[in-house]
């Protein structure tokens, strides 16, 4: 309903915007400080893939990534490989372990060495619980499906997880398999955890949150979602489907990396109804550059359905 | 020595001395064809030069020298003045009636004008008569209160075509906006381009910005003071208007005659009237439509000379509605969607004279704003129908109370007093939500925000003291007690106005006053579905404060036709709330206070200079603000202050305003602006932001920016010309006038909001080069140059 009443807002804003028009403009802009980009995620098990790149003007388009850096990787502190370069990317042939810690030092010529480091953090427990289809209609009628998953937290660290639910299903129309697809994420969306996480606003792609309300106890989470359906002689009639949950246990800084981004990129963009949004500025943990070094461990539990 | 409780008693009740030498007059102002009672009229005797203005009913209570005779003066802008004779021998009331004379008369009359700028016990306060506004040129021909406010020096538009107020550095949710004695929360139609009100209805309007009294409190940065026609005593009238933005028409009349009188108005946004059907037609039964409208009526009693009653009632709201009709044979669909958003205001008031020398009015009254959005809708046939229906309401309702007293003790001391009692009711959002039909389990549930209550009572005294022939005080002191979630907060508030007249017709001024709030105002920062949600102050977010001091010089030249003023003020204000980095809007109204900052702070300062002629062939003024505006919050911009987005360096505005002929009169204004500040990307670099379950290589490829500080840059400037022209003509019937206006006549294309675009080059078959898109920054602009027509009528 909240929806359905901006769009008719957005119409008459359309028709004023109709008459007003847009012009190209400078605004000139100071040089920025040219610091290296460090992007990797690591998990055990993997090898690590890292980019290192330079930021640019906004104006230009200029090649970003940067070629001839060299790349040492340590573990607990030992450097254990030097990262090769290949069409963009640096890869070593080192694997990352569980519940270590490492570090990535990177000298690039013209530029200061950086730093990063974190760790890979303890495999999280596997989920449990049970979704349900139609549990309530929201504000525009359509039914509303919700995933109850029992969280196991350890007690002795504080930790942070990510979770995305997707489905697979068979179309009854036409007997093709969807496969892997991902859900949308109710607004109404009343658990305490997520609430306090406050990012599902943002339409994000996947749910990020920390133990802080449920540290060390065994957290049910509850997640209202937009499962598949259709309309069958007036009547709504939800998909069989299954659903299954890939669960990450993150490092903070991925974390706190993940949740600027989540915000951040829904800000970049101005537009009449937002005006120019409220900008949102990027985490890094890499030193005296930008850019994000961080740890996750992931798994997938399938959900069973619980019939209403 | 004195001790603290003398100096305060000394302070709050100046000792009450009478000249023995001096009579007192009083009495009323009105006007001579209406009855309507003048508010801000000017008296004087002119041989001591002794003077007063009309309170907010028209009395008015003037000491003059005891002897055989005196001369009185009265006048009011838009009014011949009145020249009597009296006798001065005892006390005696009169009431004076002013007739209506047009501005060109007042060129040859002495006096139509209000009292002189030096001689007003007042500073930071703006008022511009009704009869200008509606002169003045306006987008889409609708003569707009806010707008005209907006002209003044120290007060901002905010973004383009906007009728918010930024007074001195505060927000919108800082004004008091106040009808008739009560206070309206929402004041905003069409998204901010329109104000609920209604020139037909209105007959004083004052913006006070500093050096506030201490009878007003509750807001930090102004209060705006309109006051809502009273109706015709004598006979009945009317008046109209057809425009391109909004048609209204209002009647006036006596109930009976010379004792009670009613007015109502009413205005309405036509469009929907053309926009349901049409749609309908060409979307197969799907209609949609907006519109807004305003209804004020009024009735005033007078039980004797002694008592008047005056019912006030408002009521506007915007709406979008939507409605969808489908039949087949079998089928029936039907659905409605309506979102109604506006205010509900019903004010009770009592004025009563006890005795020459006090006055009062008590006032009860109820106001509501409420964000209402429905939807409903069945479908199905007569076996299977299915029904379904949800609302989501959230507002705010007020119980208000107040009493005010006035008592003229003499010649050189007035003092009022009063007190004030608000019931507030919050409701942050409530959807409820019912379904029924047949194969299919009933639903009825509600969920939401429950509501908030909180209580605000305020008690104040106000000693106008004239000490000597040139030292003029107006020293107050407001108490105020907040109590929320079983939390009391006491605000003390003094209140402090000097005017010295250094010469004859030159004064220098000074003002101090500490004003707290005690709501909060959480709107969208864009122009999206324009949804004020309202919250009380609380133990996290707790009540905003601010502190003014404001020095200025006001002198009349060319023997009082025009009117001189520079004011310095400097304004901090603590306890401001914002929006967390990211959060837009406040949809889902849960737990509301985790997705602001508080405990923000805001310094102002600045400088104004208003020129302004008020008499003659021409009148107008022209208006300069130099000032700085920042805020400063913990976890925003590294708890760094960064400049507000309406900071404005400098603005300028031109009034002009010009009596070609009888009937006609040429008006434009001509503003000038800083652009408001934004955030800008500087720079961009790749990201990763892969999902789970996406395979390692991740994916590089998004792009974040790297941000300048919070508000570092600047939009273009801003400015515009817009001129208009009104054609009166009298007619058998009444009068009718024509007015045509340009908003934006040389079309300057003002910055609205910035974005990123790419550009691409092309090759000479008109395709893309590929790897030619280039990061561009362009400017959207709102309104392009808007010619528009109305037709006025009055009988």
């Amino acid at each position: 309903m909240k929806k359905s009443g901006s769009i008719i807002f957005r119409i008459i804003w359309v028709i004023i915007l109709a008459s007003s028009c847009t012009k190209e403009i400078h605004i000139p802009i100071p040089p920025i400080e040219s610091k290296p980009v460090i992007n990797c995620f690591f998990t055990p098990d993997s090898i690590f893939t890292l980019y290192v790149g330079k930021p640019v003007p906004i104006y230009d388009d200029e090649p970003r990534v940067l070629d001839h850096a060299n790349v040492y990787l340590f573990e607990e502190q030992k450097c254990v490989d030097t990262l090769r370069y290949s069409e963009g990317l640096y890869f070593s042939s080192y694997v990352a372990k569980a519940e270590k810690s490492y570090d990535v030092k990177v000298q690039c010529p013209g530029f200061d060495t950086v730093f990063a480091q974190d760790m890979t953090p303890s495999p999280p427990e596997k989920l449990t619980g049970f979704f349900r289809d139609d549990v309530f209609r929201n504000e525009d009628g359509d039914p509303v499906s919700q995933v109850n998953l029992n969280i196991q937290d350890d007690p002795n660290e504080n930790n942070f997880y990510e979770l995305l639910l997707k489905i697979t299903y068979r179309d009854p129309f036409d007997s093709a398999w969807h496969r892997n697809v991902e859900v949308g994420y109710a607004e109404n969306n009343p658990d305490p955890v997520l609430e306090n996480e406050g990012l599902i606003p943002y339409d994000p792609s996947t749910i990020l949150f920390s133990d802080e309300l449920f540290n060390g106890t065994r957290y049910t989470l509850t997640i209202n979602y937009h499962g598949p359906y259709y309309v069958n002689n007036g009547e709504t009639v939800n998909y069989s489907y299954f659903l299954v949950v890939f669960f990450r246990a993150v490092s903070k800084e991925y974390y706190l990396y993940k949740k600027q981004l989540i915000k951040h990129l829904y800000n970049q963009d101005s537009d009449i109804f937002d005006g120019m949004g409220n900008p949102v500025q990027m985490y890094s943990n890499v030193q005296g550059g930008y850019g994000i070094f961080a740890g996750y461990v992931e798994r997938r539990d399938t959900i069973p359905r619980k019939n209403n | 020595m004195f001790n603290r409780k003398t100096i305060l008693t000394g302070f709050l009740f100046i000792p009450l001395w009478v000249n023995a030498k001096h009579v007192t007059i009083s009495g009323y102002v009105q006007d001579a064809e209406t009855d309507e009672r003048l508010i801000g009229a000017n008296i004087v005797e002119i041989f001591s030069r002794n003077g007063t203005i009309t309170n907010n009913y028209g009395y008015y209570n003037l000491a003059v020298p005891e002897k055989d005779s005196a001369k009185i003066r009265v006048s009011y802008i838009g009014y011949s003045t009145i020249l009597r004779t009296i006798s001065a021998k005892k006390d005696q009331k009169i009431d004076f009636q002013l007739t209506p004379g047009d501005s060109l008369a007042e060129v040859t009359v002495i006096g139509t004008r209000t009292r002189p700028i030096e001689q007003r016990n007042e500073m930071s306060v703006v008022s511009v008569p009704v009869k200008q506004m509606e002169t003045l040129p306006a987008l889409g021909g609708e003569p707009d209160l806010m707008k005209v406010m907006q002209l003044m020096p120290g007060v901002q538009s905010g973004n383009e075509g906007s009728s918010g107020l930024y007074v001195r550095g505060g927000g919108p949710d800082q004004n008091l906006i106040l009808l008739d004695d009560v206070p309206l929360y929402y004041v905003n139609h069409l998204g901010g381009f329109v104000s609920i009100f209604n020139t037909d209805a209105i007959s004083a309007t004052k913006l006070i910005k500093g050096g506030f009294p201490a009878s007003y409190g509750g807001r930090l940065s102004s209060i705006l003071d309109v006051r809502m026609k009273e109706g015709n005593m004598k006979k009945f009238q009317g008046s109209g208007m057809i425009g391109l933005v909004a048609s209204k028409v209002a009647v006036e009349g006596p109930l009976k005659k010379g004792r009670s009188s009613y007015l109502v108005s009413y205005r309405r946004f036509l469009y929907d009237l053309i926009t349901m059907p049409i749609s309908k037609l060409a979307s197969n039964g799907y209609g949609f439509g907006y519109h807004f409208y305003d209804l004020n009526a009024k009735i005033n009693h007078k039980f004797s000379d002694k008592d008047r009653l005056f019912l006030s009632i408002y009521s506007g709201d915007d709406q979008i509605l939507a409605k969808m009709k489908l039949k087949t044979i079998d089928d029936k669909e039907e659905s409605k969607m309506s979102n109604k958003w506006g205010n509900r205001l019903l004010a009770l008031r009592w004025n009563h004279l006890y005795n020459r020398r006090l006055f009062s009015n008590l006032t009860l009254a109820y106001t509501r704003y409420r964000f209402n959005m429905e939807y409903s809708g069945s479908f199905g046939g007569k076996q299977d129908k299915h029904e379904y229906y949800s609302r989501f309401i959230s507002g705010i309702y007020d119980a208000n109370g107040k009493i005010d007293f006035e008592y003229y003790a003499g010649r050189n001391y007035k003092l009022k007093f009063g007190a004030n009692g608000i019931y507030h009711i919050f409701r942050p959002g409530i959807t409820s939500f019912r379904q029924s039909g047949s194969n299919m389990a009933p639903v009825d549930t509600s969920y939401g925000s429950f509501d908030l209550h909180s209580l605000e009572y305020a008690a104040y005294v106000d000693n106008e003291i004239t000490m000597g022939p040139r030292l003029r005080m107006d020293l107050g002191f407001r108490f105020l007690l907040y109590q929320v979630e079983k939390k009391t907060y006491f605000s003390p508030e003094p209140r402090i106005l000097f005017n010295y007249l250094i010469t004859d017709n030159m004064a220098l001024k000074a003002s101090y006053a500490i004003m707290q709030q005690n709501v909060h105002l959480l709107s969208g920062t864009g122009a999206g579905l324009p949804v004020d949600l309202w919250m009380p102050a609380t133990s996290i977010a707790e009540p905003e404060r601010s502190c003014q001091t404001a020095l200025g010089i006001a002198r009349s030249l060319f023997q009082g036709s025009v009117e001189f003023s520079v004011e310095g003020y400097y304004k901090r204000m603590k306890n401001l709330i914002a929006y967390k980095e990211g959060i837009n809007s406040l949809w889902g109204t849960t737990n509301w206070e985790n997705k602001i900052e508080t405990g923000g702070m805001g310094e102002s300062y600045g400088i104004e200079f208003l020129v302004q002629k008020k008499t003659g062939r021409t009148t107008g003024w022209i208006g300069y603000t130099l000032s700085r505006t920042t805020r400063q919050f913990d976890n925003i911009n590294f708890g760094e202050a960064y400049p507000y987005k309406y900071d404005r360096r400098h603005d300028i505005s031109v009034v002009w305003m010009y009596k070609l002929k009888k009937n006609i009169d040429l008006s434009a204004t001509w503003v000038f602006g800083t652009g408001n500040a934004f955030t800008m990307a500087e720079g961009k670099f790749s990201a990763i932001n892969d999902n789970p379950h996406d395979p390692p290589p991740f994916v590089f490829n998004t792009e974040a920016y790297i941000y300048s500080d919070r508000n570092a840059y600047r939009m273009r400037p801003y400015h515009r010309l817009d001129v208009g022209v009104n054609f009166h003509k009298n007619k058998k019937w009444g009068e009718r006038t024509w007015n045509i206006s340009i908003y934006n006549v040389y079309n300057r294309q003002n910055p609205y909001f910035y974005f990123f675009d790419t550009k691409y080059e092309y090759d000479k078959h008109g395709r893309i080069i590929q790897g030619s898109g280039k990061n561009v920054l362009k400017q959207q602009s709102l309104f392009p140059i808007i010619p528009s027509v109305s037709y006025k009528f009055k009988f």
